[in-house]
């Protein structure tokens, strides 16, 4: 049994905001989730984290930033870690392009037991095709070429799982209960929305919910939403002040499955980890 | 990095070059403009010198050589599509995964994975609607005796997991077969043929319109020698295009449904299309996976499974894993 978790997350899914606003609440040992002792790196979220403290938008992690995170950590007694091996998801990127896997990345998924996805809606792009609507006035023609276009964002996060699914010599055959897969998806204010996060995930990206539904034993799967900031720094002052007069701790929130909001972000590693 | 050829369906270096119709890639400009090395890696290092594996599947459309990825872990159903040429074979399946991806349902079955995903999206792309209302349906399919062409789809229902391969090729292919099922150039008809759990027979409606008796007497055709060797393989009626179902002569239409009753007694016949007219147009958004709810239903008996091609065992491809990777 490895019962280390780890984050996955294409490049701007809001991994390192997170990991930054995570970091700070697990230092205060107030929740269940607690740092078991410091970390041996954290350059990963320092940046992001001071940049939060004084009210300041984080910066997008910059492309060849290759270290890795990892966070020592204790549940209800229990040791475990916390990885993050490519918070600026390139890894992810190169992964998908060249459907090759680093043999770095057969030992992170080897090792965990637990997987948290970051997924960032706002930046999914839908189709605009046949079977969206009627139309009665479309001509069709035979096309003289053929051209391979950009994979779309559904198909690349259903590529990914499956990738990952075969470094971890992991079958789909029978439901899959190791390992635990949990969904956050990301920037949850900038979706303005009431859904809760499994109907935001039907909306966005109903291919990819029914092969994850299709492949996972129910209670091994959890969808959730996520704002780890809760608004955009970038060009507001009353937002900065907020950071600096309550403190980054005391932001952000998690969208659990019935659509009620948790001020405790640490409950996502929490039942990521249960 | 793997490399694969940047043309769209072209399978080379696993499969053929579809440019030149041959295995011969490294002549091809297509290959050569993208890949200055014509070896491909099974091991390569990348940036900051880390090893990388390949997967097995590249998302292409598989070659009959890659089945072993499937049938390690379960005897593939393979449904071969036959009919003309123009009847619309590979745009149902586009409009197949275009309903997938847009959140519409097998009836009972479950999307559980596909290798072919980039292969599936091509197809798609050609049903997007362009600014001027335009959309393109996909080019011709090659017909070379050894161009193959197998989407894969993934499925489950209540326990069960299928592993299904739609084998799609030329019309001229099948319209030579079917005058001569020894022809020189219909290596791949022959290969779907014997190598079919199924089959979804396209009876273009459009070509019923255009070259009326003429078009009935190529399907009829092809539909003879589908049935001259089916044993008792489930084959499906799907008419194509049948927004304009109206317009074919009513004589033609009678003859043939009657032509093709008797050829296939026990085939159900559906009418699809892909031009919706209104929000819940069944010819589009209901008959094109009711199409494959009709087959998994047939095929979902032992009995049924073609298990000719199963390679060694049935057993699930990552679980019988063995400790390495397939390169």
């Amino acid at each position: 049994m490895n019962n280390s978790l780890l984050i996955i997350g294409r490049p701007s899914s809001g991994k390192t905001t997170f990991l930054a606003q995570f970091l700070t609440r697990v230092r205060k040992k107030k929740n269940n989730i607690i740092l078991s002792k410091a970390p041996e790196n954290i350059k990963a979220i320092s940046d992001a984290q001071k940049r939060l403290a004084a009210g300041e938008e984080p910066n997008t992690t910059a492309a060849g930033s290759n270290e890795e995170l990892v966070l020592p950590l204790v549940l209800n007694g229990n040791e475990t870690q916390l990885r993050c091996p490519d918070y600026g998801g390139e890894q992810i990127t190169s992964l998908l392009q060249s459907m090759a896997i680093e043999s770095r990345w057969l030992e992170y998924v080897d090792s965990s037991d637990h997987w948290v996805l970051f997924i960032r809606p706002s930046l999914i792009s839908s189709s605009y095709d046949l079977t969206i609507s009627a139309y009665e006035n479309i001509h069709g023609s035979k096309s003289s070429h053929s051209v391979t276009p950009d994979p779309s964002d559904q198909s690349q996060f259903i590529e990914l799982v499956q990738a990952l699914l075969y470094a971890k010599k992991t079958g789909v055959r029978k439901s899959i209960s190791t390992p635990k897969l949990t969904l956050a998806l990301t920037c949850w204010d900038e979706l303005k929305t009431s859904k809760t996060p499994k109907e935001l995930l039907q909306e966005k990206m109903p291919l990819f919910k029914q092969f994850i539904e299709a492949n996972w034993e129910q209670s091994q799967l959890g969808i959730l939403g996520l704002s780890a900031q809760e608004f955009s720094l970038n060009g507001n002052p009353e937002g900065s002040d907020k950071y600096l007069d309550d403190l980054p701790e005391n932001i952000g929130y998690l969208v659990l499955p019935d659509g009620s909001l948790d001020k405790d972000l640490t409950k996502l590693v929490e039942l990521a980890l249960l | 990095m793997r490399k694969k050829c940047p043309t769209a369906n072209c399978s080379a270096p696993k499969g053929m070059c579809l440019k030149l119709m041959s295995h011969e890639h490294l002549k091809c400009d297509n290959w050569s403009k993208e890949n200055s090395s014509a070896l491909v890696p099974k091991v390569v290092k990348s940036k900051g010198k880390t090893e990388s594996k390949g997967l097995p599947w590249t998302g292409e459309p598989l070659q009959p050589e890659d089945l072993p990825i499937i049938s390690e872990r379960s005897a593939p159903l393979i449904i071969g599509m036959v009919g003309t040429a123009d009847a619309g074979k590979t745009s149902y399946l586009g409009m197949l995964y275009t309903l997938l991806f847009n959140g519409r349902d097998i009836k009972n079955w479950s999307f559980s994975g596909s290798y072919t995903l980039s292969a599936w999206e091509t197809l798609a792309q050609y049903l997007k609607i362009k600014h001027d209302g335009s959309i393109e349906f996909p080019a011709p399919t090659p017909s070379h005796p050894e161009f193959y062409s197998l989407y894969h789809l993934a499925l489950k229902s209540e326990g069960i997991f299928r592993d299904v391969l739609f084998a799609d090729s030329s019309g001229e292919v099948f319209t030579a077969w079917s005058e001569d099922i020894h022809d020189a150039n219909a290596d791949n008809a022959r290969w779907i043929y014997k190598n079919s759990s199924a089959f979804i027979f396209m009876v273009d409606s459009n070509a019923l319109i255009e070259k009326r008796g003429q078009a009935k007497s190529e399907i009829v055709q092809v539909a003879e020698q589908l049935a001259a060797n089916l044993n008792d393989r489930p084959v499906i009626v799907v008419w194509t295009k049948s927004d304009k179902a109206e317009e074919i002569k009513e004589k033609i239409k009678k003859s043939l449904e009657e032509d093709l009753l008797n050829i296939f007694p026990n085939a159900t016949s559906i009418k699809v299309s892909n031009f919706p007219k209104k929000d819940k147009d069944q010819l589009c958004y209901e008959n094109n996976l009711n199409v494959i709810v009709d087959l998994l239903n047939h095929l979902n008996k032992p009995s049924r499974i073609n298990l000719e091609i199963s390679l060694e065992q049935a057993n699930d491809h990552f679980i019988d894993f063995k400790g390495r990777l397939h390169e």
